[in-house]
């Protein structure tokens, strides 16, 4: 069971490696977000439990068109910040006269990775990436992103579960947007199970009960 | 501030009960408004405020932003109906220097640096309003910040303590402020030992002021203890 901390608490006074939600300061380790405490030998963070998405090179994120420039898209990724999709990032060339918002046109989903963040958080993105792809189809469900990796889990335990069990094709991006493609009933059962892991992430052994979860509310479709 | 014919203290009690050194009743709650990132409600004897924060999200209007740290905006704002004349609803002299001085008391504990060229908006709103409001406010602001997970270097409690019949006395409530010869309201970040709000309405002596200094500080800290209080509960299993 992780300890619940609050801002200004203090961890520890030994000198560890800090990792996110900490801050070193007044010769101790003190928390600076409301979250769950993570410590293990020589090393503390904060997983938050709320809170607005940060971007990080390398992440993966679920952006939304919202506009379409002539040489660049802006993406929606839920974030303080814009970011750019550069059309030539996309995953092909343009092909005679085509213009980018004939290929993504406004609204249209990505799964991206984030290739740069610059100094004053301007944020760069690409489809030109191994597992990125258009997302054509489907539902976007926003969640909070520090209750991704439990919507992942350990080795992707948890969302192979809701995958295998829920019969969906399932993304979630470390922003905080899950992608969720299957019929209409499958898909609610899914949404259903992602704000039962969100509200309990807390709590231990969640996998199985998800699994049966599912299982007992796909018998009832 | 006036001093005519009203007793505040009769057998070392106040008109409501209390001693000197005791805090009005309070109630807080944390999350309570579905569609801000964080919120909190406090009813602080007879007041009731609503508290709620947004971001951090791109700043609006765009000339504001700093491209090197996140801004905190503060909107206090007080109900018509929250005190027994109907107030002129809108902003007058007195809520936009709450406004002001609450900014300044939530601002220090944000880790700006953080996130550059973005603002943290605050929203309070005085539902009904019995004195110390703006304590309660800060109170309830810095619950709501917590709870929207913004990054932060310690919580903010505040309290305030004032002067009547002559004796120091904590949290004024509203009789008393009215009658009372001074008010000391105070905001304490209290792991850092910093305080970031510290205001005096009326008259003390050195020695007074001093003695309200300390009971203020004494009545952040139980203010604080009542804040963790309130956020451990919402997580409980």
């Amino acid at each position: 069971m992780r300890r619940l901390v609050i801002p200004g608490e203090l961890i520890t006074e030994r000198s560890v490696k800090l990792g996110g939600g900490v801050i070193a300061e007044d010769g101790g380790v003190h928390a600076s977000t409301l979250g769950l405490l993570d410590e293990r030998e020589g090393y503390v963070r904060v997983i938050p439990l709320s809170g607005r998405y940060n971007p990080k090179e390398g992440d993966f994120v679920i952006g939304v068109v919202s506009e379409a420039q002539n040489t660049y898209w802006v993406l929606d990724i839920r974030s303080p910040y814009r970011s750019i999709l550069p059309g030539s990032e996309f995953h092909r060339e343009l092909r005679g006269n085509e213009r980018l918002r004939d290929l993504l046109p406004v609204g249209s989903a990505v799964y991206a990775r984030i290739k740069e963040v610059t100094k004053t958080k301007g944020v760069f993105t690409t489809l030109r990436w191994r597992g990125t792809r258009v997302l054509n189809e489907g539902y976007l469900l926003d969640v909070s992103p520090s209750k991704i990796p439990r919507i992942i889990g350990k080795k992707d335990s948890m969302i192979n579960v809701l995958r295998k069990e829920g019969g969906c094709k399932i993304i979630a991006g470390h922003n905080g947007v899950v992608w969720i493609e299957g019929s209409p009933e499958r898909t609610a059962i899914i949404i259903e199970a992602i704000r039962y892991i969100e509200e309990n992430s807390h709590r231990g052994g969640l996998t199985d009960h998800i699994k049966e979860m599912i299982t007992q509310k796909r018998s009832e479709i | 501030m006036k001093k005519e014919g009203v007793k505040l203290i009769e057998n070392g009690k106040r008109l409501d009960g209390r001693g000197l050194d005791e805090l009005r009743p309070i109630k807080m709650e944390i999350g309570v408004l579905k569609r801000a990132d964080g919120s909190a409600y406090v009813e602080w004897g007879e007041n009731k405020i609503m508290a709620a924060c947004y971001g951090p999200r791109e700043v609006h209007p765009r000339h504001v932003e700093e491209p090197d740290r996140a801004i905190v905006r503060v909107r206090y704002n007080m109900a018509p109906f929250s005190v027994p004349d109907r107030k002129r609803p809108g902003p007058d002299r007195r809520s936009v220097e709450i406004s002001k001085v609450t900014k300044e008391a939530l601002e220090p504990v944000v880790l700006t640096h953080l996130f550059p060229r973005t603002v943290v908006d605050i929203f309070i709103e005085v539902l009904q309003a019995n004195a110390g409001t703006r304590c309660a406010g800060i109170t309830a602001a810095a619950l709501a910040m917590a709870d929207a997970g913004i990054p932060m270097r310690d919580l903010v409690a505040s309290c305030a303590a004032g002067k009547i019949d002559g004796k120091v006395a904590l949290d004024l409530m509203g009789l008393e402020d009215n009658y009372g010869e001074a008010d000391l309201p105070v905001a304490l970040a209290p792991n850092k030992k910093q305080v970031t709000l510290l205001q005096m309405d009326g008259n003390f002596t050195r020695a007074e002021f001093e003695e309200a200094f300390e009971k203020a500080l004494g009545g952040c800290l139980k203010v604080y203890e009542m804040q963790k209080k309130t956020i451990r509960k919402k997580y409980e299993v």
